[in-house]
């Protein structure tokens, strides 16, 4: 082995910059914007998303541009099968079976050449693509005003629980455990029941079974946030109670409270379906993807086209929220990902 | 224990009470009685009225029907002229029954094994496909899927009875169409569950004791996953009730679920309150045997609860 000799000389001083070792590399992030980061990387969500956004753009824009008045009734045109312009397209030709053999319904029906259905006429001669177009925005907005309610109400009586403590709490927490163990169904058949039947006593029925959830979830996070030291900060500077819940306590609950929206959102949407399906929920002339289903359901062995489309579209609503959901609680607790 | 059962039961006799409350003064603001025809006479309405106790003041009715309902009388239908709500119940108890109990039995069962599949082969193909079978066992509405089944298994291939309810063949696709919701609940509880447990320390001593891969997990990695799918059983009655209502209406299954759709159509409502009893009695004691098993099977909640 050679001798090695380390002296002062070996060594030289690094240099440090002073600026450089201070400057941030990356842009610091929010937890909200750190999320969304990992939400975006998360290919099935951001498919999901678009899906959405696209479903819910068509059917707000068929409010101006539909490809046939949704609720004028050609009575000569009824049931008749699927059919694009003239492209001869196995399934969208307007070829359906009669008597075993396989004839141009449109023509037996006497529909002009220049006039199609894309996904055909229901047994009272409706355009189908237009009521799934209205439908879906009815059964959106059903879904979002009930999850806003739901939001509202479990959000207000979450902090109020979660805050007080004490007596209050334990009141509040006793009338949620009555209230959890009634089935949501029940209260929902019963209140349909006693109110007239439309829009506004489905939202209200919808959002009375929902708001139990998410005031839990929202009291739990209460009760922890409340002894931390921000709020603490806020109270010794003398904030109301009503300002620390908007401006410390409800940022930070937000995650919580975006996750629990995006499943509310697909249990209402089901919910409204399930219900017009049965016979209680939105009256006839209104379409719905319940209704619509309902309807469909009556002609499906014979003219099963009728029911599939509405099928998929509420399979693939559903499916599309529950998939964001999922990317969304990944994103905003790393720990519960898979 | 013992302190926190009667606890327990002391709060289900309290929501039962307040249940049925409930329901009777919603049906007092029902709009109309059973005999709103205008053609009959005024007398002979009185005496209707006489006879169904309906001209007595509502806190008299109240207490009548709080009596009877504590034995199981819940007045008589006014669909079915003259038959009582409780026997036209009982006589429809078995079918319901017999199908929730097979799909939930089917369902959780072939959810575990989805489930415990997907957990093995983390993050493989194998997993990614049981991933996708369970979100879709959420996302499509059972009626649809009941529809599909009716179509394609009873009507297109005639492989089973499209509905009536004569035999087992003609419970298969029922029990197939309930059995969706709570398979796709499990395999998801049980894979999250499951990767838990088989990344934890004594799976690892377990395979350092040379033990195979199957032994592992049949041994040590599935029980212990399983026990916290006890937790689920409860939400899982629950959409299987919800579930019941329209998949029995679709294959005209002669069963509770097809009667409480029937009965809301017809505005029958003796026949709703008591149904609408039956679902609630059955919901709480599902969930009250739930909590009470699941401090047996595992005695740390036992422990938390007694702290309390």
């Amino acid at each position: 082995m050679a001798d090695y000799k380390i002296n002062a000389d070996s060594f030289t001083k690094a240099h440090i910059e002073k600026e450089a070792s201070e400057h941030i590399s990356t842009p610091s992030l929010t937890f909200t914007q750190d999320a969304f980061r990992r939400l975006k990387r998360n290919k099935v969500a951001m498919v999901a998303l678009w899906i959405l956004i696209i479903m819910i753009l068509l059917s707000v824009l068929s409010i101006w541009i539909s490809p046939h008045n949704p609720d004028t009734q050609h009575l000569k045109w009824n049931n008749l099968p699927p059919k694009i312009a003239n492209f001869n397209i196995p399934g969208f030709n307007g070829h359906g079976l009669y008597q075993g053999a396989e004839t141009d319904v449109y023509k037996a029906s006497g529909v002009p050449n220049n006039i199609w259905f894309a996904l055909g006429t229901d047994s009272l001669g409706r355009d189908i693509l237009s009521r799934i177009l209205v439908g879906t925005r009815v059964s959106l907005f059903v879904a979002f005003m009930a999850t806003l309610f739901d939001l509202t109400i479990g959000i207000l009586y979450g902090i109020v629980s979660g805050w007080n403590g004490g007596i209050v709490d334990n009141i509040l927490q006793r009338i949620i455990e009555i209230i959890s163990s009634i089935p949501n169904l029940v209260v929902v058949i019963l209140m349909l029941l006693v109110f007239k039947p439309g829009l506004t006593s489905i939202i209200v029925a919808i959002a009375f079974t929902g708001w139990v959830t998410m005031a839990r979830l929202i009291r739990a996070q209460t009760l922890q946030l409340r002894d931390q030291e921000f709020v603490l900060a806020a109270k010794t500077l003398g904030e109301s109670p009503w300002k620390i819940a908007l401006h410390h306590l409800i940022p930070n609950l937000s995650s919580t409270i975006i996750i629990q929206t995006m499943f509310t959102i697909p249990t209402a949407i089901f919910f409204e379906a399930f219900l017009s399906y049965i016979g209680i929920g939105i009256p006839a002339p209104t379409a719905s993807l319940g209704t619509l289903l309902s309807d469909g359901q009556k002609n499906f062995r014979f003219l099963p086209y009728q029911m599939v489309y509405p099928a998929i579209v509420i399979s693939v609503l559903m499916l599309a929220f529950n998939l964001l959901a999922d990317g969304l609680r990944d994103a905003f607790d790393p720990r519960s990902a898979r | 224990m013992t302190k926190y059962i009667i606890k327990r039961i002391c709060y289900l006799l309290l929501t039962l009470f307040i249940i049925a409350s409930i329901t009777f003064f919603l049906m007092k603001l029902m709009p109309g009685t059973p005999f709103n025809n205008p053609k009959i006479p005024a007398e002979q309405l009185a005496a209707l009225k006489k006879a169904n106790g309906l001209d007595k003041p509502v806190y008299v009715q109240y207490f009548k029907y709080l009596a009877g309902v504590v034995h199981g009388d819940f007045g008589t239908s006014y669909q079915f002229a003259g038959q009582s709500v409780s026997h036209l119940i009982s006589s429809r108890v078995a079918p319901s029954l017999q199908i929730g109990a097979q799909a939930m039995v089917v369902g959780t069962l072939l959810g575990i094994l989805l489930g415990a599949i997907a957990a093995i082969r983390a993050n493989t193909w194998v997993d990614s496909v049981a991933t996708i079978f369970a979100i879709l066992g959420r996302s499509i509405p059972n009626f649809v899927f009941a529809a599909l089944l009716q179509f394609w298994l009873a009507f297109k291939w005639h492989i089973f009875p499209i509905a009536l309810w004569d035999g087992a063949s003609s419970s298969v696709l029922p029990t197939i169409a309930l059995a969706m919701a709570p398979l796709a609940q499990t395999a998801r509880f049980m894979r999250t569950e499951m990767v838990d447990v088989l990344n934890s320390d004594y799976i690892e001593l377990a395979r350092s004791k040379g033990e195979s891969e199957w032994q592992t997990v049949a041994k040590h990695a599935l029980r212990n996953s399983m026990i916290p799918i006890v937790t689920i059983i409860g939400p899982m009655a629950v959409d299987l009730m919800v579930g019941s209502l329209v998949v029995e209406n679709i294959f005209a299954i002669p069963g509770i679920g097809e009667q409480f759709v029937r009965s809301i159509l017809t505005n029958d409502y003796p026949t709703i309150m008591g149904l609408t009893m039956m679902y609630s009695v059955m919901l709480v004691v599902v969930l009250l045997v739930v909590d009470i098993l699941y401090g047996f099977i595992d005695p740390r909640i036992r422990l938390a609860g007694g702290s309390k």
